[in-house]
């Protein structure tokens, strides 16, 4: 009997140093804890705030329950955060609400985790991982989609002249300029970084006239002349893509530049020789093939790879080796990273979205040059002198 | 040797079901069938006289260029079609092994679970698969096409534009 | 009939003496035997508590040598009562519905307090359960336990190991990720094939019984909602009521047969009793003899002392009984802090989960079924079901039970069906991996004649000739039925291992995870 009783002994003792093991692990050494933890000593923590326990941003309405702000406890709605911590930082201002809009509908990520690994998602079988920080404004795309965006050579045509006209000086565009303030009127013109969705008057230059010529002297004498009619088409053009996320239209409209609607669909526009591209950017990293990816293993870094040399990543791949420039590289990556979408109800459709879902219309910007480097280019070469790819 | 009527009868003669017997006998039969014919009642609650997966029957709009051997997947249904010379034909993308979704392939067909194989007309090549891949009823409907994923059609069965 | 009289004044100190005294009161009520300090008070503290009269109150020392039981089906059931605990605790916040489900899982991991812990428990005690319910079986048929009078109870244990499996694979569909899916459309595609032969033979159209299988068992024609909350229903409730009535039948057959299997000379095999072990015998014997009462059978009256080599089960019985239950316990709760029940990516019906792998214990099932749906997931099995049915009613003999690998043959058969049962099963499958089957040398072969040898009733087969092989050579039905257990413990064996380890995407083989392709 003594044997057994032993055996009960020993085994009992066992289980309660497990269950202390574990409870201890469960109530101390979770990473939210030391964080929120270290939130509250940091010098400068606001007073009373920032208690450790698990907080969250649920929205029924957008289906999510983002438990990243236990960790990123500054976003945390209610609270202030500290400056100049990574972590715990307030978030930057921005047009959607993080108390409102939860973290992982831009972001990505895995929002009901609670340890950080899980959280960014860099775990096996979590198909949606954060957007890397670099890419961040790809994000954009869970929802919107920019129109009317031209290639890259009209885009940055028109981005000169509105700088060469000196725009600036009065409006904020995606967080330069305004810099004339004059002392006594207090003169600064409408932040434009989203006219291009939120719309703009287009009698806005007729208006811009009239009150240059009435002003006797100031900015509006001093800075304002006649624009030309083409300048004035460019200026379009540069509004019209102003929708908050400048990047993200660098990138598309580097996408617009290089061809790849000639093969490739997005939203049902381009051709069939590759893959449909229109919801590329939702690709389980954990189902790709890193073994000639260098470097961690992101969708990001894998699609880089793959940019500069298709073949070798995906054997067998028919894309030829587009030779094309880092910069382009790093854009084309975003904007794949970008086609993504996600389950909205109704009140969250935004209206880019809508359009092109009901009304039809056209992802990009439809001016003949754009068409064409879009689609043709590919195959005609950007010059429509055509083109010979390295091995084909 | 002969009764007399009204004597009474030997103990080696079977003996009559006494009235008791019979009632008894009755009331537990009668309570057996009503029970079983209640449980036949029950079995029948499992199965829904409709099940709750989505028409089997839908049209689809192929793409200009489909090109010969080529599979054109609609989303969110397991059927592959085809489109060649002499018509187009509908294959069941479900394995008739254990029901995972195959892959169409430029050579065939190709089953991720217990690896089947099949031909482009759907005939097993290699695998468990006990047989072919089903042929599917496919009828033409303006500019769109009808498939009917119940209606199995011999192999080899196109239909023309 | 006299109640006391109660003093005025005396009522409060009444009142005061009845409250100190309460907890001991309380106590006497519940155990009325008192203190089980002598041989009867043990006895009646056994029989007069509804929990502990299924166990005898006296227990032979056989019984309680480690080697007889080896504790397996204590273990079996104390692991079924942890599955029970946490698995009530997980009810708590599991919603079965679809995508609804694997969000309530993701909840339960990461921000119910103690769930995570709660749930590997709760997975790693089902895991232990089928181990420990497939060596108790181990154990009951090499001591050659189920003979008569326990043939019924043998039976039961089926039952039982079947419903044990059940539990285990409604319980794999709820988180509702990828590897539940896929392993739940497979296995509802095995309860499907019988109609392999019903195709074959033409006759599916109005004779379909794996259709309607399927159907009963997914509600639907695809895996859904309705089949999330049939294999819920399952899993909460009808499984564990069945398995928990039959358990109990199990338990009562256990003492209704006598108890323990021990062999015949046990007594004189035992050693003598150490001085603990000796308790003061019946210290208040009874008056009567139990006999002349119709009590117990037996030539002689037994009073004054106890029956020979019995020990009084309180305490002995129980202080081996928690033992394995905490033992049991600790090896859970030690696994669960070591790894984490899996949970991969959201069910998506589109993409097959590649390789889609059920639970280990069924993936000798799904190697056998890579050859023949039928043959391997329904026919194989129910013939091995059939023949451990049977194995009770066709040995009768009587030597060696209750001895390990007790009978004709001993553990040198044993040793040696060992290396015949793995051999086999590794050659064949050597052979299939390396030159394929009928299909890949003739393409157009009739399914039928592939339903009928494949590598599955192949071995099958060789195990049913080994076996008919034995009883001829030793002239002894213990030998062919210890032989054929054997062969098929090890067959059960190199398939789960090969389908755990070896197989992958497309099922094929690989040494390695390792040298898997990436899509």
């Amino acid at each position: 009997m003594n044997r057994n009783k032993h055996l009960l002994l020993w085994s009992s003792v066992g289980v309660f140093i497990l269950l202390v093991m574990a409870a201890a692990n469960e109530n101390l050494g979770r990473e939210w804890r030391q964080i929120q933890g270290t939130a509250r000593s940091t010098e400068g923590a606001p007073e009373g705030a920032m208690d450790v326990h698990l907080r969250q941003v649920i929205n029924p309405g957008l289906n999510i329950s983002d438990r990243c702000v236990s960790c990123h406890v500054g976003m945390a709605p209610g609270e202030q955060g500290i400056t100049g911590d990574r972590v715990l930082a307030a978030h930057k201002a921005v047009v959607h609400q993080p108390a409102e809009f939860g973290c992982t509908v831009c972001h990505g990520g895995q929002g009901r985790a609670t340890d950080k690994a899980d959280a960014h998602g860099d775990v096996h079988f979590w198909p949606q991982p954060m957007i890397p920080i670099k890419y961040a404004y790809a994000g954009c795309g869970t929802c919107h989609t920019p129109l009317k965006v031209p290639n890259s050579g009209i885009l940055e045509k028109a981005r000169g002249v509105f700088e060469r006209l000196d725009c600036l000086a009065c409006h904020r565009v995606d967080g330069r300029g305004a810099t004339i303030r004059p002392g006594g009127g207090g003169l600064e013109g409408p932040d434009l970084s989203s006219a291009g969705f939120k719309g703009f008057d287009s009698g806005w230059y007729e208006k811009h006239l009239k009150q240059s010529g009435e002003a006797q002297n100031g900015p509006w004498k001093a800075s304002f002349g006649a624009i030309s009619e083409e300048d004035r088409g460019a200026l379009t053009t540069y509004l019209s893509t102003r929708v908050g996320s400048s990047k993200l239209v660098e990138a598309k409209a580097a996408f617009n530049s290089s061809g790849c609607l000639g093969c490739h669909k997005v939203s049902g526009v381009g051709g069939d020789a590759g893959p449909d591209l229109s919801r590329a950017g939702e690709k389980d990293p954990g189902i790709l093939d890193f073994t000639h990816v260098p470097g961690s293993r992101t969708f990001a870094l894998w699609l880089g790879e793959h940019f500069r040399s298709p073949a070798a990543i995906v054997p067998g791949s028919a894309m030829p080796m587009m030779g094309l420039t880092e910069n382009q590289i790093d854009l084309l990556t975003m904007y794949v990273l970008s086609l993504r979408r996600r389950e909205l109800p109704g009140a969250y459709l935004p209206k880019d979205r809508v359009q092109v879902l009901r009304f039809g219309a056209r992802e990009f910007s439809t001016d003949g040059a754009t068409i064409f480097s879009a689609i043709c280019s590919g195959c005609h070469g950007a010059d429509g002198k055509g083109r010979r790819y390295a091995g084909s | 040797m002969t009764v007399k009527a009204g004597e009474p009868k030997s103990r080696l003669d079977p003996e009559p079901i006494a009235r008791r017997d019979f009632l008894g006998m009755s009331s537990l039969i009668a309570m057996a069938g009503t029970l079983l014919f209640s449980v036949l009642g029950m079995l029948r609650l499992p199965k829904a006289a409709v099940l709750s997966s989505p028409s089997k029957k839908f049209s689809v709009k192929l793409p200009e260029a489909l090109s010969a051997g080529e599979a054109f997947v609609p989303p969110g249904r397991a059927v592959a079609l085809f489109r060649d010379g002499e018509g187009v034909f509908a294959i069941s993308t479900i394995c008739t092994h254990l029901g995972c979704v195959v892959k169409p392939m430029p050579d065939g067909f190709e089953c991720p679970c217990h690896g089947s194989r099949f031909g482009v007309d759907g005939a097993v090549s290699r695998g468990p698969a006990p047989r072919a891949l089903d042929w599917l009823k496919v009828s033409s409907k303006g500019d769109s096409w009808v498939v009917d994923e119940e209606k199995k059609v011999p192999p080899g069965t196109k239909e023309k534009a | 009939m006299s109640t006391p009289v109660i003093e005025k004044n005396q009522a409060m100190q009444v009142f005061k003496d009845n409250l100190r005294a309460a907890p001991r009161r309380l106590l006497d009520a519940t155990f009325r035997s008192g203190k089980p300090n002598t041989d009867r008070k043990r006895s009646t503290f056994v029989f007069s508590n509804l929990f502990l009269h299924l166990h005898s109150v006296r227990t032979h020392r056989w019984t309680l040598k480690w080697s007889t039981t080896a504790g397996l089906g204590i273990a079996t059931t104390a692991a079924f009562l942890i599955t029970l605990v946490t698995g009530v605790l997980l009810m708590f916040y599991y919603k079965p519905y679809p995508d609804v489900a694997y969000d309530s899982i993701k909840d339960i991991h990461f921000v119910v307090p103690t769930g995570r812990f709660i749930r590997n428990i709760h997975r790693w005690a089902a895991n232990v359960m089928v181990v420990a319910v497939i060596l108790h079986m181990a154990r009951v048929f090499y001591t050659a336990a189920y003979r008569k009078p326990r043939e019924f109870n043998w039976l039961i244990g089926m039952g039982l190991f079947v419903i044990t499996l059940g539990l285990s694979f409604t319980g794999y569909l709820l988180p509702w990720d990828q590897l539940a899916y896929w392993a739940i459309t497979i296995g509802a595609n095995i309860a499907q094939s019988p109609r392999e032969v019903t195709d074959a033979l033409g006759i599916t159209d109005w004779f379909d019984p794996g259709g309607f299988q399927r159907l009963l068992l997914l509600g639907s024609d695809v895996v859904g909602v309705e089949a999330l909350i049939r294999f819920y229903l399952l899993h909460i409730m009808l499984l564990p009521l069945a398995l928990a009535a039959l358990m109990g039948v199990h338990f009562w057959r256990i003492r209704k047969d006598g108890g323990m299997v021990r062999p015949a000379d046990a007594d004189s095999r035992l050693e003598p009793r150490s001085s603990e072990e000796i308790y003061p015998v019946f210290t208040d014997a009874p008056a009567k003899t139990y006999q002349l009462a119709a009590i117990v059978r037996g030539k002689t009256s037994a009073v004054g002392r106890g029956p020979e080599n019995t020990l009084p089960s309180m305490p002995h019985l129980f202080y081996a009984e928690l033992a394995v239950l905490m033992l049991t316990t600790l090896i859970c709760v030690g696994l669960s802090l070591i790894s984490d029940a899996p949970l991969k990516e959201l069910a998506n019906p589109a993409v097959p989960e590649n390789p889609a792998k059920a639970p280990w214990y069924f993936l000798g099932l799904q190697e056998m079924v890579a050859f023949s749906a039928v043959m391997g997931g329904i026919g194989i099995p129910s013939l091995v079901i059939i023949g451990l049915g049977l194995i009770p009613f066709l040995d009768r003999e009587e030597a060696g039970t209750g001895e390990w690998f007790g009978g004709t043959g001993g553990w040198p058969l044993v040793r040696k069906s060992i290396f015949v049962g793995l051999a086999s099963a590794i050659l064949i499958e050597a052979f299939v991996i390396r030159f394929g089957w009928i299909r890949e040398w003739f393409p157009h072969v009739p399914q039928l004649v592939i339903t009928l040898i494949n590598p599955g009733t192949l071995l099958t087969l060789i195990y049913g000739l080994y076996s008919v092989w034995l009883v001829r050579r030793y002239n002894s039905t213990r030998a062919g039925a210890m032989g054929l257990f054997t062969v098929f413990l090890c067959g059960f064996v190199v398939l789960t291992i090969i389908g755990t380890y070896f197989r992958g995407p497309n099922w094929v083989f690989y040494w390695s995870p390792a040298d898997w392709p990436k899509h």
